[in-house]
């Protein structure tokens, strides 16, 4: 039976907006510049979801630069090529494409 | 410039993205809706409360899935934090309803399941797990908590993983 994460969000660090910035300082309660820069590639993200028994994750596209910030399609197209454990979903916000 | 509808067909078939993500707490749509269902990739919805600056609750309202549901019946919907804050029988409910729609748990915490949703058994064919990682310390242990509640283990393979590879087609 595999184990899957409908549900992971990387957005790059510099794009996150105060709110979001400070609800994961929040969970992570520890330099956050630190925490998002380990866990920026996809072979670390890999690493956890193996040592965590998840076999696949769906990984968030985030356009969303006024709320939370930005991992765009791009970004995501290219960090899921790494393992097929990744998966995709495109987000399409109609003001910025 | 190209369509919403059009950047979508490139995203899956140029770039193999195999699903879409919406948030109609601040975004706004609908011509996606009919492409994804053509192109048979799966929709995940924003559904309930949002704690970030600039979000709009009221289009976080589940209810508007009925409408998506009936028009899209072969469209598979995710209804992603299950209505999280006061719509969580919204979402159970219309998961229970229609066919094609499901809810997700990301944000929720894994041991306040059966207080947000009693029934959750006779829904677990449509629950999916989902951690919104990083924004929770640990996936593993959001995982043992799920395999800790008092429901069936075919319940929790279900939710931790069956639902959605059917969905996704993996095994």
């Amino acid at each position: 039976m595999p184990v899957i994460d409908f549900h992971l969000r990387l957005l790059k660090y510099e794009t996150y907006q105060p709110g979001a910035k400070g609800y994961l300082e929040s969970v992570i309660g520890e330099d956050m510049e630190g925490y998002i820069a380990q866990i920026a590639t996809p072979e670390v993200v890999v690493d956890m979801l193996e040592e965590s028994g998840v076999d696949y994750a769906v990984v968030l596209a985030e356009p969303s630069p006024i709320t939370t910030g930005m991992m765009s399609n791009e970004g995501v197209a290219e960090f899921c090529r790494a393992s097929e454990r990744l998966i995709p979903f495109a987000n399409i916000s109609l003001g910025i494409l | 410039m190209a369509s919403p509808a059009e950047e979508l067909e490139r995203w899956v078939k140029g770039l193999g993205f195999r699903g879409l993500k919406l948030y109609p707490t601040y975004q706004h749509f609908y011509p996606l809706y009919a492409r994804a269902e053509e192109l048979g990739i799966p929709v995940i919805i924003h559904t309930g409360s949002s704690v970030f600056r600039g979000s709009r609750l009221k289009y976080g309202d589940p209810l508007f899935i009925d409408d998506l549901a009936v028009d899209f019946p072969n469209l598979v919907l995710i209804q992603v934090h299950s209505g999280r804050g006061f719509w969580y029988d919204r979402a159970f409910f219309l998961a229970r309803l229609h066919e094609n729609v499901y809810m997700e748990i990301a944000g929720l915490p894994p041991q306040k399941l059966l207080t947000y949703f009693p029934d959750l058994e006779r829904n677990s064919a449509k629950v999916l797990f989902g951690s919104d990682w990083p924004g929770v310390r640990s996936i593993k242990a959001n995982i043992e908590a799920l395999r800790a509640l008092p429901i069936s283990e075919e319940a929790k393979r279900k939710v931790l993983g069956e639902n959605a590879a059917r969905i996704l087609g993996v095994e």
